[in-house]
């Protein structure tokens, strides 16, 4: 009896047959992209969890605000700095604002300054890194110096410079983060779209006659779809960590308007003496901010293909 | 390799040439007289100190005389310190950030490569799951609100380290590290993703399949490439932290360029923040620069190509 | 080998006690500054911290001191019968390197301030002298026709184009009166007074070190004429830009002062000290035509609709006193309080008085044919970007809101735009501090016809008339009355909203004695002061 790997007969195995179906058949289930990465997104508690915690500030950003008898920048002279009570859920502010108004509204803000400062210059990013990238030759390398040149000059003097042409606030915040903060996203996908461009399936499409068109979604848009999310979702702590960094030296958004980050700067005046009124902002950010991080990072994990079981 | 070099090199020069312009006319559209404080100045005496300082004179003819002093390297006095000029005062001020601007790079970027490492080569295990709990605090809170908690905790209630001021040893332990936690935050994050990618490339494989021992593999291939995405972080990291000492600064009274930053942009001090932003913008400029060059020898593809 | 090592721990051991030993019972005074000195050039001064040292490292012809006008360098004077001419007569005192303080001094340094090609900001502190305003405007170049003159080396000649009862008072306490020796200027250029080497004095303290946005250090002057009554030795002054900072090392023993802190700060440090007076701070309507401020119902109706009791209360530092008048209630003239000799008031009692504010809103809202406060046009309260400032934007305008049911607009800028829109007249509100001086008729001066610092653009011909008039009365007790009869045509008409005088809150040790605030901000005289402990 001669033995074949595993130590099992040789005559112990029997012809299975040919079959065309059964020859076509693939291992494992068909699944496709989206949902593989929506599945392993899911089992990560991580990532979820800071999902959750996200969607309820956001919730409670919209929704606590209406609900409040006190406005955020109804004031009481005469109640100012009181501690937390169960007529001021988180005390007053030395104007005698109610904070828990302002804790939330200022979570509006922040929230949106910080989604949209992300997206939006992501977007941008991707457009002129992606023009860049697909053209190459003359263009790439005029919009490369471009960008090489604009870096260089101070992100204060344009945000000074918007505010003072447009006004405060945080719309023109996310427009000043708009023009000065797609560089970093064009320069990775211009990079990216470098590298995609030279891959086989990309040549063999273009042999075939494939339009620009048909390139651009079918290859490229696919490829760095997963990618340009990932930074979208980790861009938004920079935002938001960026906008309290310029309220906090009072250049941000201004007042009545709350923001975390101008209650923070707020706080830190009275910090020894009331320090919630730091505390608080301080935790709503670090928390955001962990659980955009958090998120993001799942986010990654479960697009990248390399992590298929 | 040489052309590449001098080619990065022109277009450096250019672009800090065109650096230097743009801001010039940028500030001047900013409204408002660098003359004018909390005591109002009246009219008449603001126009005598705007003609005195010839700042009423046509805009082009105020930029030529400008970058003609600049090729010269002289910036001019303050407008708000009247006898000191833009040079002096940034080469008194500018040792005092650097000073903790590398004191803060010198702590965070091994720590934070080789957490990086660590918890990429551990991944899944507790070692991973711990350099990313680090890492993602270090990341989400901000560093003035670091920076003021642990002045509260370590000088005014422990009483361990002193409270301000940059003099001794142990007065620059507190700011280098309010710092150096966020950017030690970030590297091992991109170091750690930056591993994963690199371990599960082709090449690895094929040094693994040779027989090549695991030191080896680690350092030559992995390490190595892994550093190209840190390369390109490194030159706006040094930017970012030179520009976000400017909150440190202040909480720790360290007398360095930070303050005179802000303050000269919203004081519409001219000659202070053209002076500034030219010399940051030559930093910036050169650290662009060599990181050209360092990715030029690193990685062979992108001086061979087009 | 063994023997060096031995001797020189000796020597260590026995020497650090010591100098422990005596740096304790020193008289050594450590304060906060929150901005570094911006120069210590006398022709360019013009910002507190500047002014505070140069107090103590030079000296004038004469000092305020203690709320009082001491000699200075001048051991006494005279005064010509028309008042125009003041004779100083210097006493013998010198420089820190031992030259003698002469008149010339004094002359240089005036003519050079007044000179064109110096560019001082601060020329008009010198108007009433003869021929300075030529000068420093360009139509005289003959620096000889000023009127100030070194006649000898003790004697030093102030002549003025007009009688002012002023003018020594205001030389007392302005900042660019000091003496300036030439040869310094001529030696290091632009660069004059930018470091110790390049700077001299004359006062009760030398300039020893000057660390850059970190600290300066004086030492006792021992040159100086009344050195007897120094009894610092040693005066140190941190820079130190955050308040948190500068008051945790104040209670951490580091510094044995700080002027001018927060409120809030005032809570958990309640041995504070006080003072107030100096500054006043008002609103300034735009009363252009067509804009909406130019209604004068409606400028009442804003003004009677501010409680100011509760934002001194709330907001402002301690030692804040609201005012009802334009003019400074601590201004001494002759001896007397002038506001106690020459009482006027705008009728705003300090809560605010909503019911009279309403009714002047009504007329004002029928005059301009609109039936609700929020149908008025949009007001734009441009308000400059400093803590304080803001606060006080947001106080005023949630009381407008909620009292009176008028929306304010708030646009915040900074400073030097603020100011710039103040200057050019792109706002509605504006909320003005200025300093009081010593003549009561200072801040009223701006708003007269054609004045280009007629920040409100108010035109009232009877007003403008009076200020002129009271400006060349050499009759003290009428010129005080036609500033009192103007003074009730500005507070009838509202052109400007009068609020309060800021006051500052400071910390001070007990063991240090003698130390003194002045009337001007920014002035803490410690130059006489000592450590007791």
């Amino acid at each position: 009896m001669t033995r074949d790997f595993a130590g099992i007969p040789k005559d112990e195995f029997e012809f299975a047959g040919k079959s065309e179906e059964k020859s076509e058949l693939l291992t494992r289930p068909s699944i496709s992209f989206w949902r593989d990465v929506w599945r392993r997104l899911f089992k990560n508690k991580v990532a979820m969890t800071g999902l959750v915690i996200i969607l309820a500030i956001a919730l409670s950003s919209l929704i606590i605000p209406e609900l409040s008898s006190y406005s955020y920048s109804q004031q009481n002279l005469r109640n100012i700095n009181a501690a937390p009570s169960s007529q001021h859920w988180f005390g007053t502010d030395s104007l005698g604002r109610d904070l828990w108004v302002r804790t939330w509204f200022g979570a509006r803000v922040s929230l949106a300054v910080g989604i949209f400062g992300s997206i939006i210059p992501s977007l941008i990013g991707v457009l002129i890194g992606g023009i860049s990238g697909y053209f190459g030759g003359k263009v790439d390398m005029i919009i490369m110096r471009l960008i090489d040149i604009i870096i260089c000059i101070p992100q204060m003097i344009y945000i000074i410079l918007i505010m003072l042409v447009i006004g405060s606030g945080p719309v023109p915040l996310i427009i000043a983060f708009a023009i000065t903060g797609w560089m970093g996203s064009a320069r990775n996908v211009r990079g990216l779209i470098l590298k995609i461009k030279e891959e086989e399936f990309v040549l063999a499409s273009r042999i075939l006659g494939a339009s620009h068109g048909r390139i651009i979604f079918n290859h490229l848009v696919p490829n760095t779809l997963g990618i340009v999310v990932v930074s979208m979702t980790l861009g938004v702590p920079a935002a938001i960590f960026q906008e309290a960094y310029l309220s906090f030296i009072g250049l941000g958004i201004k007042p009545p308007i709350p923001s975390w980050g101008q209650l923070a700067n707020l706080g830190t005046a009275v910090f020894r003496i009331y320090p919630t009124q730091l505390l608080i902002p301080a935790i709503m950010i670090s928390l955001t901010m962990l659980s955009f991080n958090l998120f993001g990072d799942g986010l990654r994990d479960a697009l990248d293909p390399k992590l298929r079981s | 390799m040489v052309r590449y070099i001098l080619r990065r090199f022109l277009i450096s020069l250019l672009t800090l040439w065109l650096l230097a312009a743009i801001t010039f006319f940028l500030l001047r559209l900013l409204p408002g007289n660098p003359f004018q404080s909390d005591q109002i100045l009246t009219f008449e005496m603001q126009e005598r100190m705007m003609n005195y300082y010839g700042l009423n004179r046509p805009l082009i003819e105020q930029y030529f005389t400008y970058m003609g002093n600049l090729l010269q390297g002289n910036m001019g006095y303050s407008l708000k310190y009247t006898n000191r000029t833009v040079n002096s005062i940034i080469v008194r001020a500018f040792p005092v950030s650097a000073d903790l601007g590398l004191r803060s790079l010198a702590l965070a970027l091994p720590v934070g490569l080789f957490l990086g490492i660590a918890s990429a080569r551990k991944r899944g295990k507790a070692v991973d799951y711990l350099c990313v709990v680090i890492s993602v605090i270090g990341v989400s809170i901000p560093s003035f609100i670091l920076g003021s908690f642990l002045q509260y905790i370590f000088a005014l209630r422990l009483k361990i380290l002193p409270m301000a001021q940059w003099t001794t040893e142990m007065h620059k332990v507190l700011p280098t590290v309010a710092i150096a936690l966020g950017l030690l935050a970030t590297l091992t994050r991109i170091m750690r993703a930056s591993m994963l990618e690199v371990t599960t490339q082709d090449y690895v494989k094929t040094a693994k399949s040779k027989g090549l021992s695991e030191g080896k593999i680690i350092w030559s291939h992995e390490i190595r490439n892994a550093l190209i995405p840190i390369l390109t972080m490194l030159g706006p990291m040094v930017a970012s932290v030179l520009m976000g000492t400017f909150v440190i600064e202040k909480i720790f009274a360290i007398p360095g360029l930070g303050l005179h930053f802000v303050n000269s942009i919203t004081g519409l001090d001219y000659t202070m923040t053209m002076g500034l932003t030219v010399f940051f913008g030559a930093f910036l400029v050169s650290a662009n620069f060599l990181v050209d060059i360092a990715y030029g020898i690193v990685d062979p593809r992108i001086r061979l190509a087009k | 080998m063994k023997k060096w090592i031995v001797s020189i721990i000796l020597v260590a051991l026995i020497t650090i006690p010591v100098s422990c030993f005596a740096a304790s019972g020193s008289q050594v005074f450590t304060f906060a500054g929150h901005n570094d000195v911006m120069t210590l050039d006398v022709s360019q001064m013009n910002d507190e911290m500047s002014a505070l040292i140069m107090y103590a490292l030079n000296e004038a012809l004469i000092r305020n001191s203690y709320d009082q006008i001491i000699p200075g360098l001048a051991e006494s004077y005279e005064v010509s019968e028309d008042g125009t001419v003041y004779t100083f007569h210097l006493r013998d005192a010198k420089w820190s390197d031992g030259v003698p303080v002469t008149a010339k001094d004094f002359e240089y340094s005036f003519l050079r301030t007044l000179n064109p090609e110096t560019g001082s900001s601060q020329v008009s502190s010198f108007d009433s002298i003869v021929n300075a305003k030529g000068y420093y405007n360009g139509e005289i170049t003959d620096a000889s026709l000023v009127g100030v003159k070194a006649v000898d080396d003790k004697t030093f000649v102030i002549t003025l184009s007009y009688r002012d009862p002023f003018f020594l008072t205001e030389m007392a306490e302005g900042i660019n009166f000091y003496p300036i020796r030439q040869d310094y200027v001529e030696k290091f250029g632009m660069s004059y007074a930018s470091s110790p080497g390049t700077f001299i004095g004359c006062g009760p303290f030398v300039l020893k070190e000057w660390v850059q946005g970190a600290r300066i250090v004086l030492e006792k002057n021992p040159e100086y004429w009344n050195a007897d009554r120094v009894r610092l030795e040693r005066v140190v002054e941190l820079i130190i830009p955050d308040e948190n900072t500068r008051v945790g090392m104040y209670d951490l023993g580091e510094i044995d002062a700080i002027y001018s802190i927060s409120k809030v700060q005032t809570i958990m440090h309640p041995e504070f000290g006080s003072k107030s007076g100096g500054t006043l701070q008002y609103l300034a309507f735009n009363c252009s035509e067509g804009l909406v401020m130019e209604n004068m119902n409606l400028r009442k109706a804003l003004s009677f609709g501010i409680d100011r009791e509760a934002i001194v209360l709330a907001i402002a530092s301690p030692g804040t006193i609201p005012v009802d008048r334009m003019v400074d209630p601590s201004i001494i003239v002759d001896g007397k309080s002038y506001t106690e000799t020459y009482p006027n008031s705008t009728g705003v009692p300090p809560s605010g008085n909503t019911e009279q504010a309403k009714i002047y809103l009504q007329k004002a809202l029928s005059e301009l044919g609109l039936s609700r406060p929020a149908d008025l046009p949009r007001i734009n309260y441009v308000c400059m970007d400093s803590p304080i400032h803001k606060q006080y934007a947001e106080a005023l305008q949630a009381g407008w809101k909620d009292d009176l049911g008028v929306n304010v607009e708030i646009s915040i800028l900074p400073v030097p735009q603020a100011i710039g829109a103040l200057l050019s007249g792109k706002f509605d509100i504006f909320l003005v501090g200025q300093s009081t001086g010593v003549n009561p008729a200072t801040i009223m001066d701006n708003f007269t016809v054609g004045n280009s610092n007629n920040y409100a653009r108010w035109d009232n011909e009877e007003y403008s008339g009076l200020i002129a008039a009271q400006s060349v009365n050499p009759v003290l007790k009428e010129r005080l009355l036609q500033i009192q009869q103007a003074e009730a045509i500005i507070l009838d008409k509202v052109p400007v909203a009068p609020l309060w005088t800021p006051g500052t809150a400071y910390l001070s040790r007990e063991y240090v004695k003698d130390l003194h605030y002045g009337r001007q901000t920014g002035s803490i005289e410690f130059i006489f002061a000592h450590i007791e402990h």
